[in-house]
């Protein structure tokens, strides 16, 4: 499953050989692993990778929660859970369950 | 006329039109465009899954016989449900030799890029593929515009810009439609996503195989390929296609596997490489066709979710909304209510006059007109039950529904999805069992389907309205609730909580190793409802309602009618309701009276609660005749006031009180008594299992429950 996960988010506009190479080893950043529910709602933040999302990555990424893609936490249902996502300018729900296991880039804050 | 059609394939000689097919992501406007240009009705609402069976009619103003087929929606060729599956099989050929000649894809232009991976995949098929670009206003409210010609010279199809709910653009798709199904020949350079050698020499060998065992074209094969390569779930729809002998499909996997170790020792990664390859194509196409002329605001669905999906306000308005559904229910029925019952009346009557004397006039008035009549009584309710849920199908608050209640539900071992089923189920369960089919697990499709019948129907309302009409007083409590309303909303309320109580009953029993799915929904943006297309809806729902149930009450009417009237007593002199008790009816609701003694119900109620097993609303018409028959020497009008005033013969006390009115609708409420429901789950769970359960255990939480009610009545001095 590692495999699959990304560095670049760049990697929307580049060849075929690239979206298939092996991530280079990370030296930045190396335990700044951020989960898409570390933020706030409302906040928005670029997807880095969904494949260990279990069971739902197929279905997160077809409906284009693809790494490189921004996505805005909009809210969280009354019970704490689902969550709302806007992707690619449509609203998605789903579990707090598989929104932990995205891992988003850390934003610069400023 | 029709040009000859000629065909690849073998097929039946009999039937010459041409297969179109509708597909696209869910929500799209599939059924939209299928309505407008077959000038059918099938179901269209503002939330994803409305459609999960394949609907067929033909292609309106072409003189070409074309047949347009609806699918459930779906966002990738690699199904993950029911629904999903139905419509991948038809167009790919994955399971069957289809013969469908034209693909039109139906895009949500207001959501293009995820929409375009199905038109991509669509367009790799290499059968000839239509784009029906749609939702260009609502494209447009959010600032996007697109460029079709572009759009078009990217993907290599033919584009068609509609608006499919204000026709717009229709003309123009049907005439392209039958164009391309005369010109199928026509030959096409065909895009896909870029392959390099180097990937194309690893697929080789799943691509070979997929050529020998599929009807997939050469070019299909390559992207079917690198689809079975990508996803683990991709073969699964191979193994169970009817093609996929097991022996077979383990020879595929291993070569899958193969493939996979090629990249993996390449240092490349193998999976979900397909929606990567694929996302790149479409933020290129994209960027090419599409142009955001205004930066997005808050747009007004998002305004209308901060109250409605709000923590606090959402939950209050989900329960105040369905509150006063069943209470406005009751009271703005009232009217034409009564215009129909003395409508009723007047034609019995006025029929009684004109007919001579004799059994043509008994049976005519005692049997037919009285037991379709008492049903026709409810109707209006049964309408404006349909009205409201038709407005929250359309207007896009059932997905809201899910995703507040999914955490609710997962308590019981379901999901949000099971939302819809469950809520279209006060309609009818039949068409909530058929929405099941979107649900993903197994297990929780199982467990909606089994508890969708604890819903309250609309079938079950005629029996709660005359039950409340006839014995609970219209008062108001705290100056708003009438009291009749209440209990109405208390009987739904019993059904929801029996059916919460028997999914945790039933997590036991329906695979309890499955791992739960995830949840995944989309949330449309919310849409005004058209008001004539809703009541065009109302309409069509009422006319199945009183046709399917006309047809069995007419029929029942008049056997009961017979039952009830024959044998006739020898002496002439006894009276009505002495005579009754000789007859078959009254021999057969003799037998059974021990059995529902305990619950409060005499022998006619016994009688009605088995003709009810035929469908729910017989009971009233049942009482109807039974009552009608009975007191042919009476001339009270309406059932309810014959209700009130039967009287048991022998003590002189009232049959019907308070108390067993309540008790024969809690039996309501929880019995199984609807072999259309059985007939559908039969086929839905494809095994008689589920089907006796659902009998087995609903028929005794109906005695169970009946039993408590009116024993404990009776216990605290109720009765
Ligand atoms: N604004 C706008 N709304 C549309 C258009 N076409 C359809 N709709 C609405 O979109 C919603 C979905 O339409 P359906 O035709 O049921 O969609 P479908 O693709 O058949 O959906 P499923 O059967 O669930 O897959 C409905 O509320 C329609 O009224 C359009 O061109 N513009
Ligand atoms: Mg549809």
């Amino acid at each position: 499953m590692d495999q699959a996960r990304k560095s670049s988010n760049t990697q929307l506009t580049q060849p075929v050989q690239t979206i298939m190479a092996e991530p280079k080893k990370m030296t930045r950043d190396p335990e700044m692993r951020k989960s898409l529910l570390d933020l706030m709602p409302g906040e928005t933040a670029i997807i880095k990778d969904v494949s260990r999302t279990n069971g739902a990555a197929t279905n997160l990424m077809e409906m284009g929660l693809t790494a490189g893609t921004p996505v805005r936490l909009v809210k969280f249902a009354p019970l704490g859970d689902p969550v709302e996502l806007k992707v690619r300018g449509y609203h998605l729900s789903i579990r707090k369950s598989e929104a932990r296991d995205i891992v988003v880039f850390p934003q610069d804050r400023d | 006329m029709p040009e000859p059609v000629q065909r690849e394939h073998p097929t039946s000689q009999k039937d010459m039109s041409a297969d179109v097919a509708l597909i696209g992501n869910p929500n799209a406007g599939k059924t939209t465009v299928f309505n407008a240009l077959t000038g059918l009705r099938q179901k269209v609402g503002n939330y994803p899954g409305v459609t999960v069976e394949k609907k067929s009619g033909r292609l309106n103003g072409s003189n070409l016989p074309i047949r347009i087929h609806d699918l459930p929606g779906m966002y990738s060729l690699v199904p993950s449900s029911i629904d999903e599956q139905i419509a991948a099989d038809i167009i790919t050929g994955r399971t069957s030799n289809s013969d469908v000649r034209l693909i039109v894809v139906v895009a949500d232009a207001s959501n293009l890029s995820r929409n375009l991976y199905l038109v991509t995949q669509a367009v790799e098929l290499g059968r000839p593929v239509l784009l029906a670009l749609n939702m260009l206003d609502a494209a447009r409210a959010k600032g996007i515009e697109i460029d079709p010609a572009a759009l078009a010279k990217e993907l290599n199809v033919s584009v068609v810009a509609i608006v499919a709910n204000k026709g717009k653009g229709i003309p123009e798709l049907r005439s392209k439609i039958s164009e391309m199904v005369l010109q199928q020949h026509a030959q096409r350079r065909q895009s896909g996503i870029q392959l390099d050698n180097e990937l194309k020499a690893t697929l080789l060998p799943t691509r070979e195989w997929l050529a020998q065992h599929s009807a997939l074209s050469e070019s299909a094969t390559w992207y079917e390929a690198i689809r079975l390569l990508s996803t683990d779930c991709a073969v699964d729809s191979w193994a169970a296609g009817e093609n996929g002998a097991n022996t077979q499909v383990s020879e595929l996997r291993n070569l899958i596997e193969r493939a996979r170790e090629t990249l993996t020792a390449r240092n490349q990664t193998w999976q979900s490489l397909e929606t990567r390859l694929r996302y790149a194509w479409i933020d290129r196409i994209c960027r090419k066709s599409v142009r955001e002329i205004r930066v997005e605001e808050v747009s007004l669905s998002e305004k209308a979710d901060r109250v409605l999906t709000h923590r606090i306000f959402g939950p209050a308005v989900f329960v105040l909304i369905f509150a006063t559904i069943f209470q406005t229910i009751f009271a703005w029925a009232e009217v034409p209510m009564n215009a129909i019952e003395q409508f009723v009346g007047w034609t019995s009557t006025h029929l009684a006059t004109l007919l001579p004397d004799g059994i043509i006039q008994d049976l005519l008035i005692n049997g037919a007109i009285a037991g379709v009549g008492a049903i026709l009584v409810f109707l209006p309710q049964i309408m404006f039950l349909f009205f409201f849920l038709s407005l929250l199908e359309a207007t896009g608050y059932m997905a809201r529904a899910a995703f507040i209640m999914d955490r609710f539900m997962r308590g019981a071992g379901l999901s949000g999805r099971a939302v819809i089923p469950l809520l279209s189920s006060f309609a009818c369960a039949v068409p909530g069992i058929m929405a099941t089919r979107t649900i993903r697990s197994t297990r929780e499709r199982i467990i909606t389907i089994m508890i969708a019948p604890l819903m309250s129907c609309s079938a079950r309302l005629p029996v709660y309205a005359l039950m409340i009409g006839a014995f609970v007083p219209a008062t108001t409590i705290l100056g708003i609730f009438s009291l009749p309303g209440l209990t109405l909303l208390s009987m739904y309320f019993l059904g929801i909580v029996a059916a919460i109580g028997s999914a945790q009953a039933l997590k036991r029993f329906a695979g309890a190793h499955e791992k739960p799915t995830a949840f995944v929904m989309e949330l449309p943006p919310y849409r005004r409802p058209s008001l004539r297309w809703t009541l065009l809806q109302v309409w069509e729902r009422a006319k199945v309602f009183v046709t399917d149930a006309g047809k069995i009450i007419l029929a029942m009417s008049i056997v009961l009618w017979f039952l009830a009237s024959y044998p006739k007593p020898a002496d002439e002199n006894v009276s009505s309701s002495q005579a009754i008790k000789q007859t078959y009816a009254g021999q057969l609701g003799h037998i059974i009276e021990p059995v529902i003694q305990p619950l409060g119900f005499d022998w006619k109620m016994g009688i009605g609660l088995i003709t009810s097993f035929a469908a729910r609303e017989v009971l009233v018409s049942t009482l109807a005749t039974i009552y009608n028959v009975e007191g042919a020497d009476e001339n009270s009008v309406t059932l309810r006031d014959k209700l009130k005033n039967e009287r048991d013969p022998d003590t002189g006390q009232p049959v019907y009180t308070p108390l067993v009115a309540v008790s024969l609708m809690v039996f309501f409420v929880l019995a199984c008594q609807c072999m259309s429901t059985v007939a559908i789950v039969k086929r839905e769970t494809n095994s008689w299992r589920w089907p006796l359960i659902m009998i087995g255990y609903m028929t005794a939480l109906a005695y169970v429950g009946s039993l408590i009610v009116y024993q404990g009545g009776t216990f605290l001095g109720m009765g």
